[in-house]
């Protein structure tokens, strides 16, 4: 008897952590949680920056193939599958388009100098701190528009003065897209119109800014033989937003589909082709126009944007648009999980009823003689009826209170556990709570493990019930 | 007052017809002491069973307390047994779960008797028969004497006014036998109740008002002590 009530109990228990859980995450504003829908399909043909921070100049004479195999290899894109961040920031992108994703990847290791990744910029540049680096950068995904998510990487206080001191010792025409300190090192990603832009780092001292000043100006001539030297840079600001420097990375998914593979293959070949290099900037530059980008000139300006955009996540534009499409997908699942739910209810409460219905048999079959002496007193068959079924029923009632409380306490502390988890990976918004309780739902569980019991305890009532008082006396 | 007119029950055992009582005519006045002898077989537990109303005869007519049982259907004889008839059973068959006050109650649960009433009259019955210190001891916690007693409370606390008790001192030896027989005469006597007993049990004789002596379900009328004292 006590073995079935476990057992019962623990079917219950399971089904009351699901409705509890499920509950939970029902009342949640999901959105709030993840900010972007699930991705229809990942597509990633993509590829990723050679792991020397420098490589050789790719001879340009090679086909595209024999490029591709140079600077890409399926060992960067597993680490970008691994990454932590990958299902919060690469694979969102990749839903709204693997094209864009194909195409940002595909650049190598030009294209992703200015492309404005961030989790790509950082990857090459920090190298073994990498984790460090990205764990505490702000990477944002924003949603520039449905077709369009970019990450943007938001500089804290000191990496905006250092990258405006920066700015000023140059004195020169540059916009610096964004930066952040690691170590004694800025690292820091400047645009200008003539050269696109790039990402580097430096020392934070003066000798530190000049050496790394003519570094990069040299660096970036050979590279690219781009000449650079006579231009003038003038720094306008911190720029935060949409910023036209991500302009590649936001190549419009509709473009990106009419221009098909010549598109992708002009931007990968943009960066050693001056010819291809026209290409590309007019592809940048017409989306220049689009970007909804604001240069701050002011650091407190600056900072506060900072601020008020690391709230938000996405733009607000496009947040109502979104959550339909999400919460749909996201009701699509649920539908799902709760249908996997049901259906496990009902196996585990046919179980149940089994177990109880076979513990009801056995206690009938063991009170024979019992059932004889209830008989030889005045019980009627009704009565001994009665008395089977009330125990079923009682059975039933105490595995469905236990189930339901257990249940319900397993869900919440799951519930806490995870949350916990979350919060321990570096999550920022999370919800109080992932359980709810569904009082429908476990008032629904108690009376269907009461009527399951008691139609399972009918059976063997009912035999009972009808055990002939003369025999039943004569069980030993 | 038991009327018992030709009598008979039949059983089908493996296709064989088994006449257990056979043409029986018997009457019983209220107050006796009839004990029902025979061999195994001779249908004496059958005889005591459809007095009881636990089984239903073939043929003839059971009329107890000028109630027709023949006639009642099964919740009818249910309700029959629950105010007419006391069992006692060897070795008592008390429930094991139960103290001794609920085991006294049962019978008058099925009769719907609200529990504080039931409560007050096992207790009063338990008292009578010097339980009071054990009403609330378990059929493990007693003797066999006091098991007993709670098993004619039992039989006895809805006011019934015939006790049956089928072999009471089947498994016991001849001193308790001897205290067992004391008991049921004594409450013979004081609660002015029928009792019928089976037994194979010949001390008996000595107590008996009547014996009946059965045989292939019929009645020894040679041996029948009862016939002789009407």
């Amino acid at each position: 008897m006590f073995f079935t009530l476990v057992i019962s109990a623990l079917g219950i228990i399971i089904i009351s952590a699901g409705i509890g859980l499920i509950k939970g995450v029902v009342n949640q504003d999901i959105l709030d949680y993840f900010p972007l829908p699930p991705p229809d399909t990942v597509i990633i043909k993509g590829y990723n920056l050679p792991e020397k921070e420098f490589g050789e100049k790719p001879d340009i004479n090679k086909t595209e193939d024999s490029l591709i195999e140079h600077y890409i290899t399926d060992e960067h894109l597993k680490i970008i599958k691994n990454h932590k961040y990958y299902k919060d920031i690469i694979k969102p992108v990749t839903s709204y388009s693997s094209l864009v994703i194909d195409s940002l990847l595909s650049w190598s290791y030009f294209a992703s100098d200015f492309c404005g990744y961030p989790d790509t910029f950082i990857r090459h540049y920090a190298g073994k701190n990498y984790e460090k680096y990205i764990t505490n950068a702000n990477l944002i995904p924003v949603i520039i528009n449905e077709n369009l998510v970019q990450s943007i990487y938001y500089p804290d206080s000191n990496t905006i003065e250092k990258i405006t001191d920066y700015s000023k010792f140059l004195g020169k025409k540059v916009n610096i897209i964004a930066g952040d300190i690691i170590k004694n090192e800025l690292y820091f990603a400047i645009y200008t119109r003539d050269t696109s832009g790039f990402f580097t780092r430096i020392p934070i001292d003066e000798n530190g800014w000049k050496e790394s000043t003519k570094w990069i100006i040299d660096r970036y001539r050979y590279k690219y033989d781009m000449n650079i030297l006579n231009q003038t840079l003038n720094l306008k600001g911190v720029i935060i937003g949409s910023i036209p420097m991500n302009s590649g990375n936001i190549i419009p998914l509709e473009i990106l589909k009419k221009c098909g593979d010549w598109i992708r293959t002009r931007n990968r070949l943009a960066a050693l082709n001056d010819n291809a290099l026209d290409d590309l900037y007019s592809y940048t530059w017409a989306y220049n126009e689009m970007s909804n980008y604001e240069v701050l000139t002011e650091k407190n300006k600056a900072l506060e944007y900072c601020e008020y955009l690391k709230k938000f996540k996405i733009t607000a534009d496009c947040r109502e648009k979104m959550k339909e499409e999400k919460f749909k997908r996201i009701k699509d699942q649920l539908k799902l999980v709760k249908i996997i739910l049901y259906s496990v209810s009902g196996i585990v409460l046919f179980f149940s009823g089994m177990f109880i219905w076979g513990t009801i048999g056995r206690v009938v079959n063991d009170s024979r003689r019992e059932i004889g002496v209830f008989r030889a007193i005045g019980a009627t068959k009704i009565d001994i009826l009665k008395i089977y079924l009330t125990e079923a029923g009682i059975l039933g009632m105490l595995s469905s209170v236990l189930g339901i409380m257990f249940g319900q306490l397993i869900a919440f502390s799951l519930s806490k556990f995870i949350l916990y988890y979350l919060n321990k990976e570096g999550a920022e918004k999370l919800p109080e709570s992932l359980y709810g309780i569904d009082y429908y739902g476990l008032l629904i569980l108690f009376f269907a493990s009461i009527a399951i019991s008691l139609l399972a305890g009918f059976q063997p009532a009912l035999k009972a019930s009808k055990l002939d008082p003369v025999i039943a006396l004569k069980t030993e | 007052m038991i009327e018992i007119k030709d009598l008979t029950k039949i059983f089908i055992l493996g296709g064989e017809k088994i006449i257990a009582v056979d043409n029986i005519s018997l009457s019983i006045p209220d107050g006796s002491f009839l004990i029902i002898m025979g061999p195994s077989g001779s249908g004496k537990s059958t005889l005591m069973q459809i007095i009881g109303g636990l089984q239903t005869p073939d043929k003839g007519r059971v009329i107890v307390n000028g109630i027709d049982i023949s006639k009642l259907n099964d919740r009818e004889l249910s309700g029959f047994r629950n105010k007419n008839i006391g069992f006692i059973f060897q070795n008592f068959n008390l429930q094991q779960s139960y103290t001794a006050l609920e085991n006294v109650e049962m019978p008058l649960i099925f009769s719907g008797i609200p529990e504080k009433e039931r409560k007050k009259r096992a207790e009063n019955l338990l008292c009578e028969f010097g339980m009071d210190k054990r009403l609330n001891h378990r059929p493990a916690q007693m003797s066999g004497g006091e098991m007993q007693r709670v098993a004619i409370a039992r039989a006895l606390v809805n006011n019934s006014s015939i006790l049956l008790a089928d072999e009471p001192t089947g498994n016991v030896d001849r001193e308790n036998s001897i205290k067992i027989i004391n008991s049921l005469r004594e409450i013979n006597i004081r609660f002015k109740v029928t009792v019928i007993i089976v037994t194979h049990d010949y001390i008996f004789k000595e107590y008996a008002d009547n014996v009946i002596n059965l045989s292939n379900g019929r009645i020894n009328a040679e041996k029948n002590l009862y016939d002789k004292k009407i």
